[in-house]
């Protein structure tokens, strides 16, 4: 029963699905027997899948209903994020992690978990080892790291604080020239979240030609980067 | 240790906290739409509230992003809020094996990111509809509305809901490209 006319102003709804059913058997049966409805039916039926990446809730408007709690709470961690109250980071217990880090890679390289305690020096950094530091003022993530020199490549040690749970990040080494070589990769937990995170990974790079470290998300986002 | 030296190569910035009407701004904008899809992909309301100031935290920390970003600023935000509840899920989902911080999640692992742009740019692409023709595609698709519904909802004709449609369809088609291309 192909009672519907060419009429082509029907496809789209009847793409989306929104037709009644009468009207959609009538549409259904004449494009059955037109060639040019189908392929115009054909890319609206495509279309679709890229409607379904938006999801229903996106056509809502306006702030939530409940008032304002939960506004304040992203303002408080705005403010937190803005001007972060670190503890536990004067320059002696920053010293003592950094040995410890250091210690651990000359150990062996497996990765333990945070310490906490200070711990006297086992053995020295290597002549030529860079260390540095810094704190991203927009994530508020910071990273220590020491960049040690080897024979035509370099040996990274990091220590990041302040990367959300969650996130997929890597560890990368950017040369003076070239593009940057990632040292490794790793998604955030909760606890390292929370109590920061080691890591260590090594980079093909000349050990006088490292630019910066950086801690980069794997979506993109910067996280911290470390001039060395 | 005498070559070790601890340098603080950033000084931090002063207290003034600029970005804060950029959080307050998009809250009221585009809070109830953020809340209510966290509320369905989490089933839990405080969750979700947490997702969303996560969110616009993020949001104030990649205010450049978001400004630059081709598509739309509410599909930016749904879908930074989506990366959240899913690296969320998927961080307590690993966590019974993780024993240590390992390094051990290859970046490729990272499978959405192709809905990122979708959903960024198909949004960004209805915004640049004629508002006659988006609010007939989102009533009819998006809140599944029947042609004689919308007809009642927007004050017009039935006859009017299917040809707009049908322009609203031709419109975005042509707009986003073929299928299987990426839009940027």
């Amino acid at each position: 029963m192909s009672s519907v006319e060419h009429d082509r102003s029907l496809l789209g709804a009847y793409a989306l699905g929104s037709l009644d059913p009468g009207e959609e058997r009538a549409v259904h049966a004449h494009v059955s027997t037109c060639p040019e409805c189908q392929r115009e039916l054909a890319e609206f039926v495509d279309l679709r899948h890229a409607l379904d990446q938006v999801p229903p809730e996106a056509f809502l408007d306006g702030p939530p209903d409940g008032g304002d709690l939960l506004l304040r709470g992203a303002l408080n961690r705005v403010r937190a994020e803005a001007a972060p109250a670190r503890r536990g980071w004067s320059p002696g217990l920053v010293a003592a992690s950094v040995v410890l880090a250091a210690a651990v890679a000359l150990g062996g390289g497996v990765l333990i978990g945070r310490e906490t305690a200070p711990t006297p020096p086992a053995e020295a950094l290597p002549a030529g080892t860079v260390t540095a530091e810094g704190t991203d003022p927009a994530t508020g993530a910071t990273m220590r790291v020491e960049v040690e020199p080897r024979a035509g490549w370099v040996w990274v040690n990091a220590e990041v604080e302040g990367v959300p749970a969650g996130e997929r990040c890597e560890l990368l080494v950017v040369p003076e020239d070239g593009e940057p070589l990632v040292a490794g990769s790793w998604v955030v937990s909760d606890e390292a979240g929370a109590e920061g995170l080691r890591l260590e990974g090594t980079a093909l790079v000349e050990p006088g030609e490292v630019e910066s470290v950086e801690i980069v998300t794997t979506d993109g986002r910067r996280m911290v980067s470390v001039p060395i | 240790m005498a070559s070790v030296a601890i340098t603080g190569r950033r000084a931090r910035r002063a207290k003034q906290v600029p970005g804060e009407e950029l959080v307050r701004s998009l809250y009221e904008e585009h809070g109830r739409s953020l809340l209510a899809y966290a509320i369905r992909l989490t089933g839990d309301r405080a969750a979700a509230e947490d997702v969303v100031q996560e969110t616009l935290l993020r949001a104030w920390k990649h205010a450049d992003d978001l400004r630059d970003n081709v598509g739309s600023v509410r599909g930016w935000l749904l879908t930074v809020a989506r990366n959240i509840i899913t690296d969320r899920a998927r961080a307590r989902a690993v966590r019974p094996t993780e024993v240590n911080q390992e390094i051990d999640v290859p970046a490729a692992q990272r499978d959405h990111a192709d809905d990122v742009v979708n959903a960024m740019t198909v949004l960004g692409a209805m915004d640049r509809l004629s508002p006659d023709h988006r609010a007939v595609l989102v009533e009819l698709y998006y809140r599944g509305r029947t042609v004689n519904e919308t007809a009642a909802v927007l004050g017009i004709a039935p006859g009017t809901v299917k040809s707009r449609s049908y322009h609203a369809v031709r419109a975005l088609r042509a707009t986003l490209g073929r299928p299987g291309e990426v839009p940027r």
